[in-house]
């Protein structure tokens, strides 16, 4: 896998968090929809300290998109980057998704920033590069605004059904995402794979264990190295054979996705 | 021009990994072919599996980082059954780091290793808590490490390297130590031992309470350390702390190191320790030094003693 400096091509902003972060990359680079980068600015190279990891939210030859959500310094001086700049990617890293089971509608359930992977996915489904099986896929899009549903257009043109839901009313179903999902559950055999805040992933892996619904989460755990060698991004899996009951498996390497009943929830 | 010797063991190059920042088999060739470093030294393995501490495990300072990792691994006998086989020939040199417990599990690990072929030299990470002195480490003073290289020695007939502790009162007096009970190399430093507080919570940032430092903001410390310790011993001085740059790595080399490892800055850039062997040439060239080897040990010092 590649590291390198990659010139920023456009840095589109979303208001008001957000930004569309496009980077030129090597021209042979593949991805499979959920694997991510480690992004660094090349001249904070003081703080922050360490790169942070990114889903890649399109890939085109030659070009990747992020969609950053502005929480701190790192994603502020990467959301800062201008045309001109580059930044330093490390990546792709993780494992992807390319299939998903046959029989059972897949449902995504995205949580604002969260949609990032998705694009990808459906980009690659369309292109016949991910196997779905024959039912059109349904995307649970939430936000606490209309504002953090970010780049809906871009969703909504797909060929997929689109649902929204927002905390506040300003766009589609007032509320949480996780009511539109118990709903979604209600219509048939369905396929969950969930990316957003960690209340959001650990409600909608509970929602799917009430219907025995298969459900598949994307961690964003906290990452040092991104590719296995720090140990930081420990995650808690469920494992008998330990005497306390679980172990920690590293996000990094063997997600970011897991299947959401082989964790140990926080709650 | 950049081949090193430590004690009988060669080395294409002087730039080794450091234990517990490339991983615990291959995972760094994701980036970097694991040939490139003069020696693959792979993550602390202990006698008993081990979980590892709570997360966070790793936050960051200024200039740095503070980790309490807790040493995770599978414990010696799945990592030489399950993971050895998969590592052994697919570096110039392997290196493994490994820590006991209590003072009985160091032989007991070293004795399961015994001569295994493909195993260069160990490195043992004296800076692990020994839970029978309510977590002190095994560092902190000479009687104690002599004791330990020689019962670790006993056991295995692969070269010892001993990897010392910057909070070692006696670290010279340590270092010493290590060479008398026939330590090929000391190798420096581990972690400083710190903290970073969320003062709101009233919590530390990190899972465990405390962490260990690395990164830039320890390099001018770590420098200190081996000017000194390369001072005391005649073995080979491995110099560690905040290497991020093949000038960071001639620094150690004047301050008197034979070789050095590279932790932190893999994490910020996988390929790290390629640009570094990659650069080392074109700076000794443009230096007029001919060989990297005339450069240990050569830190004026103004009115040295
Ligand atoms: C596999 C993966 C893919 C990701 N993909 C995306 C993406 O496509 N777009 C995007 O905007 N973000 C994504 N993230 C989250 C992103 O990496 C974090 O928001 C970022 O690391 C925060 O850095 P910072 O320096 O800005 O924040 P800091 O200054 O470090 O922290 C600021 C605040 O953000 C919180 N925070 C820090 N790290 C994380 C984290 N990993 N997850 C959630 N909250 C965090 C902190 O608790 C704090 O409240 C992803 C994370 C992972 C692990
Ligand atoms: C995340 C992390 C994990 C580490 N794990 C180990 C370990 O398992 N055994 C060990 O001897 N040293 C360990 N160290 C210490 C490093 O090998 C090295 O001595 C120290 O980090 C200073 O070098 P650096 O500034 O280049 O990282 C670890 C350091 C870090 C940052
Ligand atoms: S972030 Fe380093 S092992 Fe996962």
């Amino acid at each position: 896998m590649p590291a390198f400096h990659a010139p920023v091509l456009s840095n589109r902003e979303l208001p008001p968090d957000a930004t569309v972060l496009t980077v030129a990359i090597p021209e042979h680079l593949t991805l499979e929809p959920f694997q991510f980068a480690m992004l660094s600015m090349p001249a904070d190279a003081n703080f922050p300290f360490l790169p942070r990891p990114f889903s890649v939210y399109d890939a085109r030859p030659g070009q990747w998109d992020f969609l950053i959500k502005r929480v701190g310094r790192g994603t502020g001086s990467l959301a800062d980057a201008r045309p001109g700049e580059s930044i330093y990617v490390a990546g792709p890293v993780g494992n992807g998704i390319t299939k998903l089971p046959r029989d059972r509608r897949p449902i995504g359930v995205a949580g604002g920033v969260g949609i990032a992977p998705f694009l990808a996915l459906y980009r690659e489904w369309m292109a016949g590069r991910v196997d779905f099986g024959a039912q059109k896929p349904l995307l649970l899009f939430g936000g606490r605004t209309r504002d953090m549903l970010y780049d809906l257009e871009r969703f909504t043109a797909l060929p997929i059904e689109v649902r929204c839901s927002t905390d506040d009313g300003s766009f589609g179903a007032k509320g949480r995402v996780t009511a539109l999902l118990e709903h979604a559950l209600t219509e048939g055999p369905a396929d969950v794979l969930c990316c957003g805040p960690d209340p959001m992933m650990e409600a909608v892996a509970a929602v799917c264990a009430r219907a025995n619904t298969p459900c598949r989460l994307s961690l964003e755990t906290f990452m040092a190295c991104g590719y296995g060698v720090c140990n930081a991004c420990a995650v808690k899996v469920k494992d008998e054979r330990f005497p306390q009951g679980f172990r920690y498996d590293r996000c990094c390497v063997d997600g970011p996705v897991f299947d959401a009943a082989t964790l140990v929830h926080a709650h | 021009m950049l081949d090193v010797r430590i004690g009988p063991i060669e080395l294409m190059n002087p730039v080794i990994s450091a234990s517990g920042c490339y991983g615990q088999a291959l995972e760094s060739e994701a980036f970097v072919d694991a040939h490139v470093p003069g020696a693959l030294l792979l993550k602390t393995i202990t006698l008993h599996p081990r979980a590892g501490n709570p997360p966070p495990r790793i936050v960051e300072v200024a200039g740095g980082i503070l980790n309490s990792i807790g040493l995770p691994n599978k414990g010696i006998e799945r990592w030489l059954t399950e993971t050895f086989p998969k590592v052994r020939g697919h570096a110039s040199r392997l290196f493994l780091n490994i820590a006991g417990e209590r003072t009985d599990e160091w032989p007991r690990i070293a004795a399961r290793i015994g001569a295994t072929p493909g195993i260069d030299a160990l490195e043992l990470n004296i800076s692990c808590p020994n839970v029978e002195q309510g977590g002190l480490p095994f560092a902190r003073d000479p009687e104690t490490v002599a004791r330990l290289v020689r019962v670790v020695k006993n056991e295995t007939p692969i070269p010892l390297i001993v990897k010392l502790a910057p909070e070692s009162p006696d670290i010279g007096g340590i270092a010493l130590a290590a060479q008398e009970n026939g330590a090929i190399a000391v190798s420096l430093i581990n972690t400083i031992r710190a903290m970073a507080i969320d003062w709101r919570s009233r919590k530390p940032k990190l899972g465990y309470g405390f962490g260990g430092l690395s990164g830039p903001a320890v390099k001018p410390v770590a420098l200190r350390l081996v000017y000194e310790v390369a001072r005391r011993v005649s073995i080979p001085v491995i110099g560690i702390g905040g290497i991020a740059t093949a000038d960071d790595v001639l620094e150690f080399l004047v301050a008197g190191a034979t070789a050095v490892q590279v932790g932190t800055a893999v994490f910020r850039d996988p390929r790290a320790i390629q640009s570094i062997v990659d650069t080392l040439p074109t700076l000794l060239a443009e230096a007029n030094v001919g060989h990297i080897r005339e450069l240990t040990g050569t830190l004026r010092m103004p009115g040295s003693r």
